[in-house]
């Protein structure tokens, strides 16, 4: 039914990008399958399930049809995939402070429109021509997504709630032991009791809400980068973010600041 | 100043590597700094990608259930119990209306129930607490997601705990009282 091949070069060696082996399997399996069963099977949607059809293999499938035009079957196909790209963008305003879940639910709501149009956009030129950035998604679906979401994002223009600026009047340096004690538990790998899985949503959903400057801060602590370093070669926050060490430090005081605050409001409305 | 379509590249490339560390994300920085902010804005999400999972989506699309799938289906323990009798249920629970749609929707973790919520619940509804257990251990009604990235770390299900469920919920005083002592003396919230 297809050629299985992408065309997406990588930036280095210029190789050609595979999909990983168990996609490639599983999209072996399913080219065999007539089109109306492979439609079926489209509609399972736990991952669970043996007949489930990774998204990567769905999308394969999507755009061979589209170049066919075969009418039929590109719309149920469309149709699943809308769900699958849904169903990708993580549900960061259900885990948002419950004050802040309604705003977070409308931001939300712009970044998944903007993120189906962007996804309708790259359809209509790989059906012209060749989209090859649609072969990322048939590498890791959901880690695409996450690009297209980071792209959207940008793109939408917050609402006035979410624009409003979340510095606290706390004292910059006042001491975050709790904040402190929540980072080191999110980055040493967890151990996945449901309460802590539970926790760390909410603070990953509190970082989310932090002005980008100071969320940029946060994301680089989390990868363990160092704010500054004597050896020239370490990647480190000042070089990477362009900006003096206190400059840094007080954007980290900041957010710890706000999340403690996010967080114990977060505590006290439950 | 990086051009637009390699800029895209990147963030593809870097999308997809098989992993979003610290080393990944140094190579990236260092060999394109002018997209630091974008490429951090990015592991950002993926973090949240990888932590939060997938997001409820109503089903629009034509349904799934295959026949074999409905005949699996458990009986629906809740099918006495619509509009007035559903909230005289509630009622003699002492529970908002809403906590128990959440248990009509098998939306809480059913190891999070507490053994002595159970026990009401069954009471309340005429079934043994076996075929309450049963109902409750079905996916979700809603076609909501249930298992997260098969790469990605151990996962529970698109649920919540039963504690979780009891903080959301805005209760009245003696509802309150009730839950607490079906929570305490179980430590499994």
């Amino acid at each position: 039914m297809a050629e299985p091949l992408l065309r997406k070069k990588k930036l280095e060696g210029g190789s050609i990008y595979q999909r990983p082996p168990n996609v490639e399997a599983s999209l072996d399996a399913l080219l065999l399958l007539p089109i109306d069963q492979f439609v079926q099977r489209c509609a399972i949607t736990s991952r669970g399930d043996p007949k489930y059809v990774p998204s990567e293999c769905l999308l394969h499938v999507l755009r061979q049809v589209a170049r066919l035009n075969n009418g039929d079957h590109f719309e149920a196909l469309f149709g699943f995939l809308r769900q699958r790209i849904l169903k990708a963008l993580p549900p960061v305003e259900r885990f948002a402070p419950g004050d802040r879940r309604a705003s977070e639910s409308a931001a939300a709501a712009d970044i998944r429109d903007a993120v189906l149009a962007q996804f309708d956009q790259m359809l209509c030129r790989d059906r012209l021509d060749y989209e090859e950035h649609l072969d990322f998604f048939e590498v890791r679906f959901d880690m695409a997504i996450a690009k297209a979401r980071s792209t959207a994002r940008r793109k939408v223009k917050r609402d006035a709630d979410r624009d409003a600026p979340l510095y606290l009047n706390d004292e910059p340096n006042e001491h975050t032991r709790e904040v402190e004690a929540a980072f080191v538990r999110l980055q040493s790998d967890p151990v996945y009791e449901f309460e802590e899985s539970d926790y760390r949503k909410r603070l990953l959903a509190a970082i989310d809400l932090l002005p980008d400057d100071q969320r940029r801060v946060i994301e680089l602590q989390l990868q363990d980068i160092p704010i500054d370093s004597c050896d020239p070669d370490t990647v480190t926050m000042v070089k990477v973010l362009g900006c003096a060490e206190k400059t840094v430090r007080n954007r980290r005081d900041r957010a710890h600041a706000t999340l403690r605050k996010l967080l114990s409001r977060e505590g006290e409305s439950r | 100043m990086i051009d637009r379509r390699l800029a895209e590249d990147v963030l593809y490339a870097f999308s997809v590597e098989p992993k979003h560390d610290r080393q990944t994300l140094e190579n990236y920085l260092r060999r394109y700094p002018e997209l630091a902010e974008e490429l951090i804005d990015l592991s950002h999400e993926l973090r949240l990608v990888a932590e939060l999972g997938e997001s409820e989506v109503p089903t629009d699309a034509p349904v799934t259930a295959t026949a074999e799938a409905a005949e699996r289906r458990p009986e629906n323990l809740f099918n006495d119990f619509k509009g007035a009798t559903f909230a005289a249920l509630a009622n003699s629970l002492n529970i908002p209306r809403s906590i128990l749609v959440a248990f009509r929707d098998r939306l809480v973790v059913p190891a999070s129930i507490p053994v002595r919520f159970l026990n009401r619940l069954s009471n309340a509804i005429g079934a043994s607490v076996d075929a309450v257990r049963a109902y409750l251990e079905q996916p979700p009604t809603v076609a909501a997601a249930l298992s997260f990235k098969a790469d990605q770390k151990p996962s529970v299900p698109d649920q919540v705990t039963f504690s979780e469920l009891v903080r959301n919920t805005p209760l009245t005083e003696s509802q309150e009282a009730e839950l607490r002592q079906d929570l305490s003396g179980d430590d499994r919230n």
